[in-house]
């Protein structure tokens, strides 16, 4: 009785403690408010959605009017004959990214950064982030029509004395054409964030790094890069959590039958699948499957980064 | 105290001038390749063994052909619209809420970032959100362009961490010196998060610009279409209708140039938009090394 | 503005206390049900393109449908779908139940079957209406039996209205192609044979170091694949038709003397090795630069405009026969007499009789010449009781091209409507060489083998497609592989067990029973 009767005091107390803090952080709250009822509306609500996932939805039926099959859409993805198959390529590609493609905007920032003609500097920067806006599309096309046995890379390995190479009948030029392109594409738009974050980077460090005779590159590891580990930490947790989505255009757009066995990927399966049957719940049902495994994925990679270098996403 | 170049450093430079450069012309090779296309005549450009230096029989062909319809010139005008109102929006519901979410002792603030980033993870998909836009009366109007996606959870991130960098002493003395809430982030907070801003609105005008998604699914008015929507209807024209109904294949030989023509003019302006805001990130550099 | 905030709040509210339940009311048009032709309609159908191109925002921006404004006195809300978008947008119009009063979309592959819609609620059937209200309509199926079965489902009920192909010509539009100035050059005749075609394109090889004599794209595109080969071995890379029963081709024995026919042209040179690489744009383009002899694809009306110089000549010529004799052409269109989209009158409609009354007009009556040839004394004349298109059409004044004047004033031609197409002005704006090669294709090819558009149930359906989306990625990359040498012929037999296991047994049975529902039909 006595210590039940301090413990509702002890809540009470908490309780009490909490609201003061709460009312000093009123203001703060009314700035947050907007954002807040944002991600109520525009991402909660809809999220009751998900539940078609368990159902065969039938559109003329509705989300209230289909039926409810349990597990079987998950059931039907993973015991596919070619579910290890396109987990397999899925993890390659994004393996095979986080290794060249992700630190690929780092290096140009920090080579960047070494660059003391601005205009250079500023001609580079401008140029390279250009790709970036060559629809999927385009960009696509344009790699065809290089790689074709008559193609500009054929054509530069010819005249060095080399073979022609059909590129993409082989399935194993697939993930060097696929990664690389993607560099080209989209290395000067990832290193915008980068070169914001150099941007910010006390500029004293420098000077007190040159008056204690560090050399450049003593420089870039001592200061330049302590600079710009928070960014480059977030955005790898958040790349990490992102190992089981492979956009299906680019793929779809490059890929032959000749090449499914390497090129075809989680995503493009189900695109071709909700094309064939219009089948919205098998879709949800993967996109939920992708969605938990990276989301475990992105808390620990999350839970390790904090453990080792003490920063993380929250 | 200019530190005294050794021959190491001058190896380093060389190095790393020369590695710009080929990346340089790694890059704009296949853009120069782009425009020269859009020039040239449409057959040759098969010819050029993947190469191509400079137009063969130049034609503006396709340009005229692009420009001649009048939805393109409306489809300017409403993404010009959509990415300066919705730029706007974004950015400021953006900066705020990673200004109320850096504030030190708020209650609530793990349990609330956690739920932001589970929706980068969870959403609800095509049908539910459909309906959440048409419950709202939103549909086929210009603010179905720009509220639905008004915010990104990863620009929201950036933002924060951001804003996470910068010196908490100067919010205190502010504090103290009789500043409230709104104080500190328009005169302390904002003019700090300079270059932040300037890279979040440029990753929030640009996806605004190449978005056609939503447009796709929200509009039904063909005189709300963004350019976008417009420019894609032009890409697929050759294929899809004319095979349905089995039309006499009139299809001029342009398919190819028009395609490269219409990244030209979907691509131009917003690249006009980076060289502003680059400025930006330089004066960062000056503004980033204030002392408390 | 104000007013604009509150509305939203207020809606905002209403959304988040609802819960967003989806099962918004059906939007209905103010329609009086006395049976007469409505004053107004609101109509979901795609735009055609080059309608939009020439700067239409929606059909009433068309000439065809002022002019059937006119007659009806119907005035029609347009709900036009961007191209690429159509599957989403009907799924989202259904599901949210704002459903128009008509919906023109592909009735015949919505998931579950037309039938489907039908018993929930969201279409009603069209043959009471067609018997009582659509004299025009319900004339043309009964001189038209053979399209009549096409339209119907297995019990007999007409659910949806297609566009129809009301002219044999029309049904013929694309086919082998070769280079005659070459085959002139080099002194040869047009290859009627499968083995004469390996000598023609053997002969091409020697032309040029660059020459790809034979072009195509992915093995099993049925107008531009390379795969269309093995219609002269009497076999087809899908389902097809023979004795009276489904079969699947790659499972029967001819299918391998075909394949390795294929690969032996493959490894010989003669076929384009970027075949797999190719799209159409990509194709057409390696033609028209002299690289490639012989093709299958669309009618040359684009060949025809840009390589028209006096010189060089891309012509039709007869599907090829194989060594047994067949001469067989499996391009599903040959035979049917419908396209795809097709017109469906919802629940949502208060006026079905009244609507069905405005829709006879697109097929019979001055109506279905609105949509054919547009308005006398403006894009057409009759002469001799022939509809000629004016110079209005085929050589605007002002410079504007035969594809922007058409498609903005015939409505046939390209806006996907459902009505009878018209041979008559298709001919008129029909290259020459298109013309030419229209009637070497239709003279003898045999479309027997076709499989008719056949209809599945519910329950058919689901299991259809679920064993289907896996075979026919496997059999793609079997047949892709083994003519471009990454797999070997021998290899077949073992490829076809693994299909057996993945179930076709069950599927070919599936079709075989809806083959006959529908042979009873």
């Amino acid at each position: 009785m006595d210590a039940t009767a301090t413990i509702t005091k002890k809540g009470r107390a908490v309780k009490k403690h909490i609201w003061r803090e709460v009312k000093k952080f009123k203001h703060i709250y009314i700035i947050l408010a907007p954002t807040l009822l944002f991600y109520i509306v525009f991402r909660y609500a809809p999220m009751f959605g998900n539940v078609i996932a368990f159902q065969r939805f039938s559109i003329t039926k509705g989300i209230l009017g289909s039926k409810f099959v349990g597990l079987q859409n998950f059931k039907d993805f993973l015991t596919n004959y070619k579910f290890w198959e396109l987990l397999r390529n899925t993890l390659n590609i994004n393996f095979l990214g986080l290794v060249f493609a992700f630190p690929a905007p780092i290096i140009l920032a920090l080579l960047l950064n070494e660059v003391k003609r601005l205009r250079f500097k500023k001609t580079v920067q401008t140029i390279t982030y250009v790709p970036h806006f060559i629809s999927t599309v385009v960009v696509s096309s344009m790699i065809l029509t290089f790689v074709a046995s008559d193609g500009m890379i054929n054509a530069i390995r010819q005249m060095f004395g080399g073979e022609k190479i059909s590129f993409m009948t082989n399935s194993q030029y697939f993930y060097p054409i696929y990664i690389i392109s993607d560099i080209w594409q989209h290395i000067g738009w990832g290193s915008i964030i980068y070169i914001a974050a150099l941007s910010s980077v006390d500029q004293e460090l420098y000077q007190a790094a040159t008056i204690d005779g560090a050399g450049r590159w003593k420089q870039l590891l001592h200061v330049t890069l302590p600079g710009i580990s928070q960014t480059i930490i977030i955005l790898l947790i958040m790349r990490i959590g992102q190992m089981l989505s492979v956009g299906f255009e680019k793929i779809m757009l490059l890929y032959n039958p000749a090449i499914y066995e390497t090129a075809d990927v989680i995503s493009t399966y189900v695109y071709r699948r909700g094309l064939l049957e219009g089948d919205y719940s098998f879709s949800a049902a993967v996109g939920m499957f992708n969605s938990i495994i990276n989301f475990i994925l992105l808390i620990a990679a999350n839970f390790f980064s904090k453990k080792i270098s003490d920063s993380g996403i929250w | 105290m200019m530190y005294k170049k050794g021959m190491g450093e001058h190896v380093f430079d060389s190095f790393n001038y020369l590695i710009l450069s080929l990346l340089l012309v790694i890059t704009l090779y296949p853009c120069y390749y782009v425009l020269v296309a859009s020039v040239s005549n449409p057959v040759k450009i098969f010819a050029s063994n993947g190469l191509l230096f400079y137009p063969k029989d130049f034609a503006l062909y396709t340009y005229t052909e692009v420009f001649k319809s009048a939805p393109i010139w409306n489809g300017y005008k409403n993404t010009i619209i959509y990415v300066l109102s919705g730029g706007f929006i974004s950015v400021s519901l953006t900066t705020t809420a990673a200004y109320a979410l850096t504030r030190r002792g708020l209650p609530g603030k793990k349990t609330i970032m956690f739920l932001i980033l589970f929706t980068m993870y969870f959403s609800g998909g095509l049908i539910p959100n459909y309906l959440v836009v048409k419950g709202l009366g939103l549909l086929d109007t210009p603010f179905a362009m720009i509220i639905p996606n008004a915010v990104t959870t990863f620009n929201l991130i950036i933002t924060i961490s951001y804003f996470r960098g910068l010196p908490y002493e100067l919010e205190e003395a502010a504090k103290i010196d009789g500043a409230n809430d709104y104080t500190v982030l328009f005169r302390i907070m904002l003019p700090l998060a300079k270059p932040i801003v300037a890279v979040i609105s440029l990753y929030y005008m640009v996806s605004i610009w190449n978005g056609f998604f939503h447009a796709l699914i929200y509009l039904n008015k063909r005189r709300l279409f963004p350019l976008q929507l417009i420019l894609r209807e032009i890409l697929i024209k050759n294929d899809t209708a004319s095979i349905t109904t089995a039309q006499p294949d009139q299809a001029q030989a342009y398919a190819e140039n028009v395609k490269y023509a219409t990244i030209v003019v979907a691509t131009v302006p917003i690249l006009c938009v980076y060289p502003f805001l680059q400025r930006y990130f330089v004066k960062g550099v000056t503004i980033g090394a204030v002392k408390g | 503005m104000r007013l604009f905030c509150k509305v939203f709040i207020f809606k905002l509210v209403l959304v988040l206390t609802l819960g967003l339940a989806g099962c918004g009311s059906k939007e209905t048009s103010n329609l009086n049900g006395d049976g007469r032709i409505p004053k107004s309609l609101t109509i979901f159908a795609p735009i055609g393109s080059y309608a939009i191109k020439a700067g239409a925002n929606d059909n009433n921006d068309m000439l065809p449908y002022q002019l059937m404004e006119e007659l009806t006195g119907c005035h029609v809300e347009w709900i036009h779908p961007a191209s690429g978008a159509q599957d989403e947008k009907f799924n989202l119009l259904i599901t949210s139940g704002s459903i128009p009063d008509m919906m023109v979309y592909n009735w015949k592959n919505v998931p579950g079957g037309a039938k489907l819609y039908v018993e929930d609620e969201i279409i009603v059937p069209l043959h009471g209406l067609i018997e009582k209200d659509m004299p025009y309509l319900s004339t043309f199926l009964k001189g038209r039996p053979e399209i009549a079965k096409q339209i119907m489902d297995d019990d007999g009920g007409i659910y949806h209205m297609p566009f129809v192909r009301a002219d044999a010509e029309l049904k013929v539009y694309a086919g082998p192609q070769i280079r005659q100035d070459w085959l002139d050059k080099l002194g040869l005749e047009v290859p009627r044979t499968t083995d004469e075609l390996y000598d023609v394109l053997k002969a091409f090889k020697t032309l040029g170091p660059d020459i790809k004599p034979m072009s195509g794209v992915l093995f099993e595109n049925h107008s531009h694949g390379i795969g269309n080969l093995v219609w002269a071995f009497g076999t087809h890379y899908d389902f097809y038709v023979a004795d009276g029963e489904v079969k699947y081709g790659i499972m029967e024995d001819r299918f391998e003397e075909a394949l390795a026919y294929v690969a032996k042209l493959h490894k010989d040179g003669l076929i384009d090795v970027d075949y797999l690489l190719n799209d159409r744009d990509k194709m057409d383009g390696k033609v028209m630069n002299n690289q490639v002899g012989f093709v299958y694809s669309l009618q040359p009306g684009k060949f025809y405009t840009s390589m028209n110089d006096g010189e060089r000549k891309v012509i039709g010529i007869p599907h090829l026969t194989g060594p047994y004799g067949d001469q067989n052409c499996f391009f599903p269109d040959y035979a049917n007499d419908t396209t795809k989209v097709s017109i469906a009158i919802t629940t949502a409609n208060k006026n079905p009789e009244g609507s069905a009354k405005w829709l006879d007009n697109f097929f019979g009556g001055k109506g279905l010449e609105y949509m054919n040839f547009g308005k006398e004394g403006l894009t057409f004349e009759w002469v001799d009781g022939y509809p000629k298109l004016t110079d209005y059409i085929l050589n605007n004044p002002d410079g504007k091209s035969i594809q922007d004047m058409a498609g903005i004033n015939l409505g046939a031609y390209q806006s996907q409507f459902p009505t009878l197409q018209d041979w008559r002005y298709y001919e008129q704006i029909l290259s020459d060489w298109g013309k030419e090669s229209i009637k070497i294709w239709q003279k003898d090819a045999d479309a027997s083998g076709i499989l008719p558009t056949i209809t599945f149930t519910e329950e058919e359906s689901q299991k259809v497609t679920q064993i289907m989306s896996q075979i026919q990625t496997y059999v793609s990359e079997t047949m892709n592989k083994i003519v471009i040498g990454q797999a070997s012929i021998s290899e077949l037999p073992q490829r076809r067990e693994r299909i057996k296991t993945m179930g076709i047994d069950e599927v070919l049975k599936i079709y075989n029973e809806a083959l006959k529902r529908y042979i009873n039909r």
